[in-house]
Order: C-alpha cells, then structure tokens, then sequence
C-alpha cells in the first residue's frame, strides 16, 4: 500500500497514526501524564501498604479446624495489631499468638480466661471462678473435663471454639500477655 | 574529579575487605543459621525414596550432631519421648523415613541466643513439617541448643515446646 515515490498512502498513514496512538495511550495508562510524579505515587502507594499490612493489620490465613465454626479453614482475615496498645485483651477476644521464635506462624485462638481468674471445663462447660460461663460461638458438644487452674497477674487462658475435637488434640491453655499479637478482625 | 575516583576506590576496597571477613570469618549466628537450613534439607526426604538414599541422608544428619544429642518429644500425636545418642537418632530417623512417604521441613522462624561465651547457643525454631497424610503442615516450636564441637556448630540437644501451657 505504498505510492510510487515511497511515501505511505492515506490509509497507510491512518494505520500508522492508529498504532502511535494506542502506544502513546498505553504509555500513558502506565506512566501518566507525569512520569516522575507517577513514580512517586506508587513509591508513596507500596510504602503506605508495607507499614500498614506488616505494622497495623497483618493478613493472615486460617488453617485447621480449631476455631470451626467461627472462622473457617483457608480463609483470610486480618490481626489488627494495634488492638491492645491502649487495653488489655478482653474476655471473648480472637487472638493471634505468636511463637518464640517468631511471627510466621501464629496460632489463633479466644481469649476465655483473664489474669487471675481461676478456668475449669467440667463435662464440657466453661467454668470462670467456679461460675458456669455461656459462650455462644461454640456450637459443637463437648465433653471436656479440666482441673481449675488460676492465672498468673500476665496470663490469659485460651482456646478454640471447635470442642467437638478431642481435648488432647486441640492446642489450648495459658498463654503469656507478651506472646499475643494482636486481634483479630471480624 | 581524582579525588571522587579516589573515594570511590576506597569505599569499594573497604566493602569488599567487609565482604571478605564475613565469608573467611561469619558470624557464629550466621553459621548456625546455616547449620540448621541444612538440617531442614536432611530431614526433609521424597516420597518413594530409595533406602541407599535414606541412609545417607540420616548419615548425613548425623554428622550435624552432637555424638551425646538429647531429643525431649512431647507433643499430641507423638507422645512423650526421650531419645540419647546419635545411634538412636540414626535409627529413629530411618524408622520415620520408613513409615511415612515423604515430608518437607522447614524452619519459618528462627531466634538465637548466643552464650557470652561464643561456643554455645540456645535457639527457638518453629518447625513446619509437611507430610502427605497431613491436610496441613504440622507445627511445632522447638527449644534447641547448639555446640561449637571441634570447629563446627553441631545440634547437642532438642525438646519441644507448648506455647500454650
């Protein structure tokens, strides 16, 4: 579709216009009208989302049937990490906890028992202080019995609300204040 | 002009004597680290893996051990259990690789503490293991301690603990 004397003819031309213009608009979908402000933007953007998903709310997934029915198994939620800066952990709380070692892994849980307050299961029942507790976000039977234990002035008793497990395999107990990271979103 | 060429030579002189020391010379954090990266690898095998292969790769594994290697298992599904020696390790290790057809280990989290002294060290892992009649990976935390034994960061002693008591 050329003419004889080289240059392209009118719908050569059009076709070639049509082409600059999607690439300009490409580049411009990409970098903007500024490339230097754009780039700015997306720093300011991925500085923004790395202080608030690893400072503020850290994205975590749910594995393992533990605190089945409440939270399901591989699905996503968020530990707001900042729940406990001006507060302590309350009673019917989802905590995350951490290992020694570190935060890779946490273990995901609810807070039933405070600093000081005395937790028993006697055939399945939440006992505080020798008073039965009702906990309504456990829908499963249980027959758990556990001697009372009284926790420590930094001690928090927690456990998963899935109680159809056995209680030999399901992590429960006394954690330390220190180890929980944060709340759990819901 | 010269004088930035000259002060870009010294800076690359001294990052590369930095380089230098940290390889000749690491950081006993850094080795151990290291150690205990190569552990995750050996106690990791295939499924269907051939019994030379095995063999080896405990021999291996307990090359990386203290020859009086203390192993404290308390964990649900497993029981309690107390294993003394490299030889009781070697053949507990071959008994799992037998029994169970493949697993991945890995650490996600390790914390070293490192004795005043240098020569010892107590470390917090987290242990994933993955293994194929497991849904998830299983986890445990791990309390070992780690001895510097004729040059070499060697495992001396391993139990497990509940993070909630």
């Amino acid at each position: 579709m050329e003419s004889r004397n080289g240059t392209p003819t009118l719908a050569m031309r059009q076709v070639t216009q049509h082409g600059e213009g999607r690439s300009r608009l490409l580049k411009r979908l990409i970098w903007g009208r500024n490339p230097r402000r754009t780039l700015l933007r997306a720093a300011l953007l991925a500085a923004t989302a790395f202080v608030l998903f690893r400072f503020l709310l850290l994205p975590v997934q749910v594995r393992g049937q533990s605190m089945w029915p409440t939270y399901r198994d591989r699905s996503w939620n968020f530990v707001n990490r900042l729940a406990y800066w001006g507060g302590a952990p309350r009673r019917g709380d989802v905590v995350c906890i951490r290992f020694t070692a570190g935060e890779h892994i946490l273990i995901l849980k609810r807070v039933v028992g405070l600093p000081g307050e005395a937790v028993a299961f006697r055939a399945g029942r939440l006992f505080i202080n020798g008073q039965p507790i009702e906990e309504p976000y456990v829908r499963t039977p249980c027959d758990w019995d556990e001697p009372e234990r009284r926790l420590g002035p930094d001690e928090y008793y927690v456990v998963g609300d899935n109680r159809a497990m056995p209680a030999a395999d399901h992590w429960h107990g006394i954690t330390d204040r220190w180890r929980i990271v944060g709340k759990v979103l819901r | 002009m010269r004088a930035g060429w000259r002060l870009l030579a010294l800076v690359a002189g001294v990052a590369a004597g930095v380089w230098l020391w940290s390889t000749l010379f690491p950081h006993p954090e850094k080795v151990i680290r290291a150690r205990l990266s190569e552990i995750a690898d050996l106690m990791s095998f295939p499924a269907n893996e051939p019994p030379l292969a095995a063999m080896t790769e405990v021999q291996q594994l307990c090359a990386r051990l203290s020859p009086d290697i203390e192993v404290r298992v308390d964990a649900p599904g497993f029981g309690r259990h107390t294993l003394q020696g490299r030889d009781r390790i070697r053949e507990a290790a071959l008994q799992f690789r037998s029994a169970v057809n493949g697993a991945h280990v890995r650490f996600p989290d390790i914390r070293i503490n490192l004795h005043p002294d240098r020569r010892a060290a107590e470390v917090f892992v987290t242990v994933a293991a993955r293994l194929p009649s497991e849904p998830d990976p299983v986890v445990q935390e791990m309390r070992l301690e780690m001895r510097k034994l004729g040059g070499d960061w060697r495992l001396a002693r391993a139990e497990t603990v509940r993070p909630l008591r």
